[in-house]
């Protein structure tokens, strides 16, 4: 399937209604996925014929995009009941009940519901939540909460279930940290494009942002590097 | 829910408990559905798959396939195993139920296909 082909299949995911502030939802539009995707099939090989693990499923936009390019089955994972429904028609929709399976959890915990020597999946798929800031956890949470940057957290997930690559989109103005981490963790790391992510301008004192909408707020342009992390054996 | 989540769940997550594995299903509503029959798939799959665990969960939902109680190198072979692995791991759907810690009798509840594992 070409490029542009696997971008038109794409544009028919439905986006979020009520894109939740607190998590950070926007969908990985059809451009982003539909490059992610094709950059991890043909230059690596990493999508057809491989066990993948989506963390922060959303939409399922990044799923179904590897699905169209042949992966063997996708877990995907993803806390909130509305993204989970919206992820479910989705999937019906492209007729991928069978190769993509949905679990309910929390990311932001320290441990996840699996049993990680079991299930290392060859790839992992996501784009997780920008925040930069360490979100709040109060002293008797710190065991089972991580205390660090969301998008760090979402990466130490991915780099204990992955058994050979992960494919992940950061803020480029965070790079730096990143090649830190990945060299801490070891793993090798590639920025493999550059690219342009629209998302909702977040208010920075906003009142009540648990309760507020990102669906409807106005867009800003933010440069996010499309990374691939490599296991190092 | 297919049986092949169940096979890679666990609920060590809950304080204390170290290996919350396998969870035990208690099936409300349990489809049967066709899927297309990829035999390399499987025969990658079972190399993931934790083969007492699968026997458990196919007894929790009585289903009518029966698994012999060990598996042999020259079973993954047969394309008559590999067709039966293929039919529970994933013609099987638990659309509503329970799964249950078995350290701890800790519930955690199947919704439309989706095991919730929130605490």
């Amino acid at each position: 399937m070409k490029l542009k082909e696997l971008e038109s299949h794409l544009s028919n995911v439905t986006n979020f209604s009520n894109a939740k502030e607190h998590l950070e939802q926007y969908m990985t539009t059809p451009h982003l996925a539909a490059r992610m995707i094709y950059t991890a099939q043909t230059q690596y090989e990493d999508i057809e014929s491989n066990l993948l693990i989506d963390l922060g499923i959303g939409t399922g936009m990044l799923s179904i995009a590897s699905c169209l390019l042949g992966a063997d089955h996708v877990f995907g994972f993803d806390c909130d009941s509305d993204a989970l429904k919206l992820c479910q028609l989705n999937i019906e929709e492209f007729e991928f009940e069978s190769n993509i399976d949905l679990i309910q959890t929390d990311l932001r915990r320290v441990r996840l519901p699996v049993d990680q020597r079991r299930i290392q999946a060859d790839t992992i798929i996501m784009n997780p939540p920008f925040g930069t800031k360490p979100f709040s956890v109060s002293s008797t949470e710190q065991e089972e909460f991580c205390s660090t940057g969301i998008d760090m957290h979402f990466l130490q997930h991915a780099r204990q279930l992955a058994k050979h690559s992960i494919y992940s989109l950061h803020k480029t103005s965070t790079r730096d940290h990143i090649y830190k981490k990945a060299h801490d963790w070891d793993m090798k790391m590639d920025v493999v494009a550059v690219l342009q992510f629209d998302i909702p301008k977040l208010e920075k004192k906003r009142s009540n942002r648990q309760n507020s909408t990102a669906s409807h707020a106005p867009l800003k342009a933010i440069e996010v590097d499309l990374i691939r992390f490599e296991i190092k054996d | 829910m297919k049986l092949i989540t169940h096979n890679m769940l666990t609920s060590n997550i809950l304080k204390g408990v170290t290996k919350g594995y396998p969870l035990k299903i208690h099936p409300i509503k349990v489809e049967n559905t066709t899927v297309d029959f990829n035999r390399d798939f499987i025969r990658r799959i079972l190399q993931r798959i934790e083969y007492d665990t699968l026997r458990g969960a196919v007894i929790d939902l009585g289903l009518k396939e029966t698994l012999p109680a060990v598996m042999s190198e020259t079973m993954q072979q047969d394309e008559g195993f590999l067709i039966r692995i293929h039919k529970v791991l994933l013609e099987y759907e638990v659309k509503e139920g329970e799964l249950v810690c078995p350290e701890t009798g800790r519930k955690f509840p199947i919704c439309q296909g989706i095991p919730n594992m929130l605490l």
